[in-house]
């Protein structure tokens, strides 16, 4: 129904000729599945300190190394004998106690690097660490199982890296209908309803006529299936608040964006940590709580995995400036209602073996968290999309 | 030569024309213009950045503390360089050198967020730029920046690193596929020892250099660094991985192998000369056909000169300037990875396209352009002033025209005439039809042209 709707728009907004030009190259398509599930992944920028997040309390080396910056024990939220969370994250803890969330402790990948652009980077392609890929994971899961641009999209003003594929590209917006309104002002209007096959050539100038279409008819489109849905979920005002709500309602109406991808910046806490982080967790645990909420409230959560994770840990032992620097392995959050391994995935970091550089050594590997998701989430064939084999892992 | 192929030559090896430009060059023959280009780049000009701020910090020892704000300062001196080499693109006589500065900065991507290195680094890059690639090759692995960028200084005969080896051979010179992984760890263990010092100055040191015997390439040598370099230019596919390079960069996103076997053979039998290189280039008949003319997608660097240049922007403003090549996916000193930007196709998404596209007029209309930075992080953050962070603006910015200059460019002049000499490729009638809307003042008609997305080719 929404296929036939959106092919409907594409071939109005430029005369039908584009249609067989974009089924092309759709023979590859992997539709194993095609479930209706949602995936929205949010990024911490910046390399979120995971042992303030998750506290290894019951280690007194913790304490030994982070003697200003470390949370004392009668602050943190416990949640086991050895772990609990930030005093920020009260609504995470509700989530825990529902087993609705699980904690993955210790991801990374071998030879990390510790500069925020390159680890990103490779958390972005799916790369090993001596590996420069040019396209994401999530691009080539949409080049492998998507049929339409909007499957995927980003709620930023920018795409990232992660969602452009070899052959087909994420959306990127910040709400559905400012995105509508950028596309049909009235001179990107006519020239997307004057294009004809002159403009649609194979070659690169044919490229950007293709994309500028299909950007307007996915963002006609996101706009028709939206507007008539209002959350009534009160929002905080904060940034991530704000993206979540945009991710709400293209969930709670019913279209079929398969993967929603945000971000909350500011993590790189290498000053008077304790407050910047704890403000910016509160910010994300209210974001969280508000969403979940809200797609409880309309039957959507069961059908809506959150992953979220940050581009590094951050070193054990304090920095001279009540903060800390980078470094490697770190947590990473999956929320959803049916989870099939709720609470701790894995134990916790063990403190007194650390690598040479003093930080953490990572016990599961990103992209078996990537390869669970695509095999168990989104239906997709892991390998084809990660290059190889990565052993799954069972909290799904 | 016809104006389309003057302003074609011009706009792939440099940056560009201006309309009163075209004209006086108008008539010349296609050998004439290459030697003029090649002529007004004889002399190198270099960035001028002011870092004396730096003799305060020499020779005492800096506490934790004044390490972070001299830090700080050479990140933002790196923000500034990038500014200067901006300003240098739109006003420069010289533009072959400057574009071939910009080429090797893609071939030798480093992001180091220290002006000092990369001042040095530009300036190696800058001054070999049409000189022995060989030289330009050792240089540049000599730079702080790259020794740095690829950890060459931890790369020592107790501990060896293969970063730089590794790329040395995967994206500097003879492409991926083409060695073993001994082949790297022969590599690494001859570029032991390569440092520097505070000032950027190389440094060997030979009590980390491993002086024993190498096997690479199944050849067996006491070899230091630059026998490695050496053995990897005296072999063929790396002048081959090198000609496809410049292809794809000055010509086409399409391989045409009989084309880069020319460019190939040239360089190797020069001995990696550069200038002829691309003087055969810009000499040859096919660089001028139509599946050439008009069928690249700008960089975004391109796309900021070139509207700098012909519209007469005023580009005074720093935070400007880096928050566009932010949004559009290009910032210079600041590549995504040591493999530099992919260009092509890959600059275009849907929100970078979309961006583009309305660009100009905003810039035209005196609009604001909505910014906020993605992925702040204290190592980055825009704007700095003396070392000190200050909050951001998350209002957005502006950048104002040179009206009066403007006015005067494009007196007298129809919009089919202007659309000649901005639009690189041919104009459908739709286009046409869409372009021919616009009201009639320069701002209404240049709003038109730039808007096209036929803009966004070169």
């Amino acid at each position: 129904m929404e296929r036939r709707d959106f092919l409907k728009l594409s071939a109005l907004a430029s005369s039908s000729l584009l249609v067989p030009s974009f089924l092309k190259g759709m023979e590859n398509i992997n539709l194993k599945g095609s479930g209706y599930k949602h995936l929205v992944i949010i990024q911490l920028s910046g390399g979120n300190d995971g042992l303030n997040t998750v506290i290894p309390f019951s280690q007194s080396e913790y304490y030994r190394l982070r003697p200003s910056v470390g949370i004392t024990g009668a602050k943190v939220l416990k949640l086991t004998q050895d772990l609990g969370l930030n005093p920020a994250l009260k609504g995470m803890r509700a989530l825990y106690d529902n087993s609705e969330l699980c904690i993955l402790n210790s991801v990374g990948y071998p030879n990390p690097n510790r500069s925020h652009f390159r680890s990103m980077d490779i958390w972005h392609t799916g790369s090993n660490s001596n590996e420069y890929w040019t396209s994401g994971w999530l691009g080539r899961y949409m080049d492998s199982s998507c049929s339409n641009t909007y499957n995927v999209v980003e709620i930023d003003k920018t795409l990232s890296l992660a969602l452009k594929g070899n052959q087909k590209n994420a959306l990127a917006f910040t709400n559905t209908s400012d995105f509508y309104k950028g596309t049909r002002e009235a001179y990107m209007k006519k020239l997307v309803e004057k294009a004809s096959s002159e403009n649609l050539g194979e070659d690169n100038l044919g490229y950007l006529y293709k994309t500028l279409i299909d950007t307007s008819s996915s963002a006609t489109f996101l706009h028709d299936k939206t507007k008539t849905y209002t959350s009534k979920q009160a929002y905080p005002r904060n940034k991530l608040a704000q993206k979540l709500k945009t991710s709400a309602e293209l969930i709670n109406s019913g279209v079929e964006t398969k993967v929603h991808y945000m971000s909350h910046s500011g993590f790189d806490t290498h000053a008077f940590q304790q407050q910047k982080q704890g403000n910016l967790l509160k910010q994300y645990d209210e974001a969280i709580t508000a969403f979940v909420k809200d797609l409880k409230e309309n039957g959507t959560f069961n059908d809506t995995l959150i992953l979220t994770f940050s581009e590094f840990g951050r070193r054990v032992k304090e920095n001279g400036s009540k903060g800390t620097d980078h470094g490697t392995a770190n947590n990473l959050f999956v929320i959803g209602g049916n989870l099939n391994k709720a609470g701790f995935y894995n134990s916790a970091p063990d403190l007194l073996s650390l690598d040479g550089n003093g930080d953490l050594i990572h016990q599961l590997d990103f992209r078996q968290v990537y390869a669970t998701v695509i095999e168990k989430w989104l239906g997709a064939d892991s390998k084809k999309v990660l290059g190889k084999d990565f052993q799954s892992l069972n909290f799904l | 030569m016809t104006k389309r192929e003057i302003l074609h030559l011009h706009n792939r090896f440099g940056f560009g024309l201006l309309h009163s430009q075209v004209e006086k060059l108008y008539g010349l023959s296609n050998v004439a213009l290459v030697n003029r280009l090649i002529k007004s780049s004889e002399e190198t000009s270099q960035l001028v950045l002011d870092l004396s701020y730096l003799a305060e910090f020499k020779g005492r020892e800096l506490d934790v503390d004044t390490k972070k704000l001299l830090r700080d300062k050479l990140k933002n001196s790196s923000l500034e360089l990038n500014h200067l080499w901006v300003k240098q693109m739109v006003t420069t006589e010289a533009a072959l050198r400057e574009r071939m500065t910009l080429f090797w900065h893609g071939h030798f991507a480093c992001m180091i967020r220290n002006g000092l290195y990369d001042l040095k680094q530009n300036s190696a890059l800058r001054t070999h730029a049409l000189g022995n690639f060989r030289t330009l090759l050792i240089e540049v692995s000599k730079s702080a920046g790259m020794i740095n960028y690829l950890n060459t200084r931890q790369n020592t005969k107790q501990a060896p690193n293969e970063n730089f080896a590794r790329e040395l051979m995967e994206l500097f010179t003879i492409g991926r596929d083409n060695y073993t992984e001994n082949d790297i760890k022969e590599a690494a263990r001859s570029f032991t020892g390569w440092n520097h010092l505070s000032d950027g100055s190389f440094k060997f040191k030979s009590k980390k250099h491993d002086f024993g015997v190498k096997t690479f390439f199944g050849k067996t040598g006491n070899w230091k660094g630059e026998d490695i370099i050496d053995i990897l230019l005296s072999d063929r596919r790396t002048a081959d991985f090198l000609a496809s390079k410049l292809y794809f960069y000055f010509v086409s996103d399409v391989v045409n192998k009989s084309h880069i076997q020319e460019i190939s053979e040239q360089l190797f039998s020069s001995n990696y000369d550069i200038l002829s290189t691309v003087r055969l280039i810009m000499l040859s008949d096919w660089f001028y056909t139509k599946e050439i003319l008009g069928k690249k997608i700008k960089s975004p660097i391109d796309l900021i000169v070139g509207l700098a240049k012909q519209c007469y922007l005023n580009i005074e403003e720093k935070k400007s300037v880096i928050a566009i090549q932010r949004q559009l996916g290009q910032e210079l000193l600041a590549p995504p990875n040591v493999a530099g930007w992919p260009g092509g196709k890959r600059w275009i998404d849907s929100s970078s396209l979309l961006f583009r596209i309305k660009l100009a007029s905003m810039i035209l209309n005196d609009g604001n352009i909505a910014w906020n930075e993605k992925g702040d992080m204290a190592e980055d953050m825009l704007m700095m002033t003396s070392g000190r962070k200050t909050k951001r603006s998350h209002k957005g910015f502006k950048i104002s025209v040179n009206k009066k200059a403007l006015e005067n460019a494009y007196l007298g002049m129809e919009i089919d005439e202007i659309a000649g000499h901005l639009i690189s490729t041919k104009l459908s009638s739709s286009a046409r039809e869409v372009m021919n809307k616009s009201n009639n003042t320069i701002i209404g008609k240049l709003s038109a042209i730039l808007s096209l997305p036929e803009f966004q080719m070169s």
